[in-house]
């Protein structure tokens, strides 16, 4: 792998985490999907075979790094982004059917660091939170999923995989 | 590429395509309790997690503005995009509110001479004129509880811990932590954000009570006191924290009770006024902060230097 391949899918969790925290105007109330795109992102990774490049102590770093960068309480992204990394490792044998099943994983992993968010905040904050944000997080993160995929794929500078079943000398 | 029987990239049921199984390493478990270990301690409020964050905010605030320089004109663009289409129903309603503020003008400048002269009469102890400071708001909280914003000025300016701050429109909170070049300021929709008030023209106190909502709910509203929607909510200045008189918003009726909607809209913050408002109570919360901050070697500021007048 160059270097250019082993950098591509840490810069972008980078440079996710980095636009997360910018003062983009958007609603309170639905400015929860913008630290889901680095989960995004993540997950994307980890399920295509890059766990090496982005490794979970990378999904640690960046999640430390968008709490400092949006005074967050410290260790509520990490937890996130490490519960994003592990759900894409479990289910990363089951996908190589295609994009829809990728999606479709993406999307229960969404849905799972969603709930987990929620139940972290309510006890956090000591009062029931408002589900509606986690929920509209959840979901336009995971419609946000194909532009996200057709971007990696065309700045992801590995050689594509050889799909079919390679016949070695004397099989 | 060619996977081997046996291998880690070897399937039964898919043979040499499938990908090998990220295996999780012992670092996983330790990451894992670090960040809850990070988030008791963030919840506590440690010593040692403010500090760190005192150490961090005085490059973060920078490093954040000039990152955001290049997306200025597409933030500016979006911007535009609902204007354009509110244009002519904007422009309709600036004519009202302009008719409405001319009747208010006169009736302002009537009621400044008879204060005056009592005043004059009275001879009242005249209020201090309150000096400020703009800036600009660099970052955004994105979590679903915490709402709170960095700007690029802090102690370096004389800004302390505790300070009210406002935008055009009216207050959006205070600062509630202030290093070297940057500061954070808790909005006022923030759950641990309490304000005293008064509301409406019978001047009824209650405590505006954030809950991470667009709209903060009234608390301890005394239960012989009518409310109604659309009167106006100011700060008490009760308990010393902000002057009296600030404009907050407007009382509207929601299905979960009396909500205040604020007149700053909180969401598109882009510069904002720190006001240096001097107050007993801000010796105590300022104090702890300074000290912290001096330790952290990133006070610009000493305990007993006063700000500008």
């Amino acid at each position: 792998m160059t270097v250019f391949g082993k950098i591509t899918a840490p810069l972008s969790v980078a440079v996710l985490v980095v636009l997360s925290a910018l003062p983009w105007g958007v609603p309170a109330d639905s400015r929860f999907v913008l630290p889901l795109l680095p989960a995004v992102a993540i997950h994307y990774w980890v399920l295509r075979g890059k766990s090496g490049t982005v490794p979970e102590w990378f999904a640690f770093a960046a999640g430390l790094l968008l709490d400092i960068l949006t005074n967050g309480p410290l260790g509520f992204w990490p937890l996130i982004y490490l519960l994003t990394y592990v759900l894409a490792a479990l289910s990363s044998p089951f996908a190589h059917d295609g994009p829809i099943r990728r999606w479709f994983l993406l999307f229960a992993a969404m849905s799972a660091v969603a709930a987990a968010a929620w139940m972290v905040t309510s006890l956090y904050s000591v009062q029931i939170a408002d589900w509606q944000p986690f929920v509209w997080g959840a979901m336009a993160a995971a419609l946000a999923h194909p532009l996200f995929s057709f971007v990696f794929r065309a700045v992801d500078a590995t050689p594509p995989r050889r799909s079919n079943v390679l016949f070695e000398r004397g099989t | 590429m060619s996977v081997r029987f046996g291998s880690p990239g070897y399937s039964p049921a898919r043979g040499a395509t499938a990908r090998p199984r990220p295996r999780f390493r012992a670092m996983l478990p330790v990451l894992i309790l670090v960040s809850l270990v990070l988030l008791v301690l963030s919840r506590i409020g440690h010593d040692s997690i403010q500090s760190f964050r005192d150490r961090t905010d005085s490059f973060v605030a920078p490093v954040l503005a000039s990152l955001f320089k290049p997306f200025e004109p597409l933030r500016w663009a979006g911007r535009q995009v609902p204007s354009m289409f509110d244009a002519s129903r904007e422009l309709e309603k600036i004519r009202d509110e302009n008719q409405k503020l001319k009747g208010w003008e006169w009736r302002a400048k009537e009621l400044e001479r008879k204060l005056q002269e009592v005043t004059a009469l009275s001879r009242t102890v005249r209020e201090t004129t309150v000096d400020f400071v703009t800036a600009r708001v660099v970052a955004h909280s994105s979590g679903a509880f915490v709402r709170s914003a960095t700007i690029n000025a802090g102690r370096e300016q004389n800004i302390r811990t505790g300070y009210p701050v406002l935008s055009g429109d009216g207050i959006v909170g205070r600062i509630v932590d202030a290093s070297g070049v940057a500061a954070r300021l808790l909005l006022l929709t923030d759950l641990n954000s309490r304000i005293p008030v008064l509301i409406g023209t019978n001047g009824a106190r209650a405590v505006l009570a954030g809950d991470n909502g667009a709209m903060p709910r009234l608390a301890y509203l005394p239960a012989d006191i009518t409310v109604a929607a659309g009167d106006e909510v100011v700060t008490s200045g009760i308990g010393g924290l902000f002057p009296r008189g600030l404009r907050i918003g407007t009382v509207v009726e929601t299905v979960r009770g009396l909500r205040v909607k604020p007149h700053a809209n909180l969401d598109t913050l882009e510069y904002v006024s720190v006001l240096f408002y001097q107050s007993p109570q801000l010796e105590l919360t300022d104090a702890k902060r300074t000290e912290r901050s001096a330790d952290a070697g990133t006070s610009a500021v000493s305990r007993t230097e006063p700000a500008p007048k």
